[in-house]
């Protein structure tokens, strides 16, 4: 056993002696340059290969050996494939014969051409964002007079389908929105101590951490969590089910898919999301107090009076007012890229990132718009 | 080589999922150059028998031999067929972030990293030509694809180092008529012309008696009788006379017999 090689002897025309294994596996990939210089210098020159030498031939072999031939001056006649190959075996006259008739070298990528494709881009990518713009502004308003319509006809309400997402969106993300709120509070509580323990005012950490807390960490951090754990999996879950077809399923069968997919998950983020920002605000109250208790001599019953005293109820209603928002953007904005998903499981992992930085953006932009609302009305 | 030596032999074999038993002692030879059809009802466990040969799943009990090489029980773990065998999966399996020539070139390039971009667009071309299918494909995305493309595209994939054995899961699943013989047709040239030894799981009558040189029949968790067309259908198995003797049955066979007869 050899690997593949080749030699040239040299005669009134050039004739190549092709010796061992011309196959995949044993070495054609190595010697596939020297064999395409040697065809770039005999150049219409008629050609002969003798393989008398040869001890194995794949698709592979068979396919370089025609290819040089039909570089060189040997172009296959019509009909007669194997002109110009010498003490060819049987068995391998009919790969031979094969590979003349398949000699094609496909194309991996399109090639557009040059700088252009550039400016190609830039174009497509605004006109994209644009389309997406609408293309989101009615799904919006789609989902919107679902539930609207679900007043006059309460039966397409699906209860059942509701509640279940609220357990996996809500209650199951009880315990990291209450850990990251008690540990912000607490962060909020240690890092305002420390800075305003240079005034002597150390004991603001109180309002501080109230106004901070209620007013904006508590329900933009649980927002900022739920589109990155529900929005994401909303896209994925409603993406796979497109892919395998069941959204066509269901509207072959009457089933409207806003009705049985969209309205229940953002139904159930709008009911969940308020509680949840309620339970952050509680435990980032919480996780200040604990901190102004064990490192900054404010005695709970002081931090619970100056909360009482100072904190009005309104810093909890603008925060509590934000959370159906911020819920309905993450919901709508996850199940609409889930219906948006074409084709393969790429598209879907894509369209999965593009929710959740869109529904972050959304989230942060709804509040920086509350906040100037809420700055205009002296709230 | 010696048509009736071996490439495949698979002794004993227990898969057992939970408490469910899906092969019992199932024994089965596969011999060099031949087209081999696995036929069984749903559920009798013949995409996992396929798993199981390849090694993509461990076996309860068994030994498993392909060309020579202990697949299972393989306390090394040190056999590697991977350019010996090509596998075509049941819907193609293609990979969907690469185009079709980046997914036959893909072992190509897996195993033999030092490949010219122009030789592996050159061998990629050739297969993709002897699939049946035109270079123009070669850039578009599998999702772009009919499903009987994405069949020989996946074909073209599974031939792309040469192999020794295709194992083919319902390769004509899904495929109209037409497409289905061509499909047919292609297999056989393959063998034919390569060389190949196929391994192909089938529910189509029509393949069957086209292609087939031998037809192993899965039922009662193993192998009940692996032997050329004609003598299958004379078994005396409730199953097998369901099935050959039913109108789907008869009707193949005789589409068969009188081409012959033309």
């Amino acid at each position: 056993m050899s690997s593949a090689g080749f030699t040239i002897a040299e005669g009134s025309s050039p004739r190549l002696v092709v010796h061992g294994r011309w196959t995949i596996g044993d070495g054609i990939t190595k010697i596939d340059k020297a064999i395409r210089d040697f065809a770039a210098t005999t150049l219409d020159k008629p050609l002969a290969i003798d393989m008398s030498d040869i001890e194995a031939l794949d698709t592979s072999g068979a396919m370089i050996l025609q290819r040089t031939m039909q570089a060189c001056g040997g172009r296959t006649v019509e009909g007669e494939p194997l002109h110009g190959f010498e003490q060819v075996e049987q068995h391998h006259k009919v790969l031979l014969e094969q590979a003349a008739s398949n000699l094609i070298s496909c194309e991996v990528h399109p090639r557009p051409p040059s700088i252009l494709v550039v400016f190609e881009r830039v174009g497509k990518a605004t006109e994209n964002i644009l389309d997406e713009a609408l293309h989101i502004l009615s799904f919006v308003g789609a989902v919107m007079a679902r539930m609207g319509a679900m007043i006059t006809h309460p039966n397409r309400l699906r209860p059942t389908a509701v509640v279940s997402h609220m357990e996996t969106a809500g209650l199951n993300a009880l315990l990291i929105v209450g850990l990251m709120s008690f540990l912000i509070g607490a962060v909020v509580a240690f890092m305002g101590a420390t800075v305003l323990a240079e005034f002597g005012a150390e004991v603001f950490a109180v309002e501080l951490v109230g106004i901070s807390v209620l007013r904006e960490f508590g329900v933009l951090l649980t927002a900022i969590l739920i589109a990155g754990r529900s929005g994401s999996s909303f896209t994925a879950s409603i993406g796979s089910m497109k892919l395998r077809e069941e959204i066509d399923a269901m509207t072959a069968m009457g089933i409207d898919p806003l009705d049985a997919l969209v309205v229940p998950r953002a139904l159930a983020l709008l009911l969940a999301m308020p509680c949840l920002a309620f339970f952050a605000g509680l435990l980032g109250l919480i996780g200040g107090g604990a901190v102004c208790a064990l490192a900054l001599d404010i005695p709970p019953a002081l931090f619970m009076a100056r909360t009482q005293e100072i904190i009005v109820i309104d810093n909890f209603v603008v925060g509590m007012v934000k959370a159906p928002f911020f819920a309905f953007a993450i919901a709508v904005i996850g199940c609409y890229h889930g219906m948006m998903v074409e084709g393969s499981a790429e598209d879907l992992g894509r369209r999965t990132t593009v929710a959740v930085v869109q529904s972050l953006f959304l989230v942060i932009l709804t509040d920086a718009l509350f906040a100037i609302f809420f700055m205009e009305l002296d709230y | 080589m010696s048509t009736q030596e071996n490439v495949i032999t698979v002794r004993g074999v227990h898969n057992q999922f939970g408490s469910h038993v899906v092969h019992h002692d199932l024994d089965l030879d596969v011999r060099s150059g031949e087209i081999i059809g696995i036929v069984g009802g749903s559920g009798t466990g013949k995409s996992v028998l396929l798993r199981t040969i390849v090694g993509l799943r461990k076996p309860q009990a068994g030994t498993i031999n392909i060309l020579g090489k202990e697949i299972f029980p393989n306390e090394h773990h040190d056999t590697d067929l991977n350019d010996e065998i090509g596998l075509l999966f049941q819907d193609g399996a293609l990979f969907s972030s690469m185009t079709v020539a980046e997914n036959v070139m893909a072992p190509l390039r897996e195993h033999h990293p030092e490949i010219s971009d122009k030789l592996a667009e050159e061998i990629a071309g050739m297969k993709l030509s002897l699939s049946g299918l035109d270079e123009s494909v070669g850039m578009k995305m599998p999702s772009d694809l009919s499903g009987g493309m994405r069949k020989r595209v996946a074909l073209a994939r599974a031939m792309a180092l040469d192999p020794r054995i295709l194992f083919l899961d319902e390769p004509t699943a899904g495929l109209d008529p037409i497409g289905a013989a061509k499909f047919d047709e292609l297999i056989i040239s393959l063998r034919d012309n390569l060389g190949l030894t196929i391994f192909m799981i089938t529910h189509d009558l029509d393949s069957l008696y086209r292609d087939c040189d031998r037809v192993a029949v899965l039922a009662d968790k193993h192998v009940v009788i692996n032997a050329p067309l004609s003598e299958v259908e004379r078994f005396d198995h409730d199953w097998i006379q369901d099935y050959f003797g039913g109108p789907r049955g008869r009707a193949a066979e005789g589409a068969m017999s009188s081409r012959l007869e033309a």
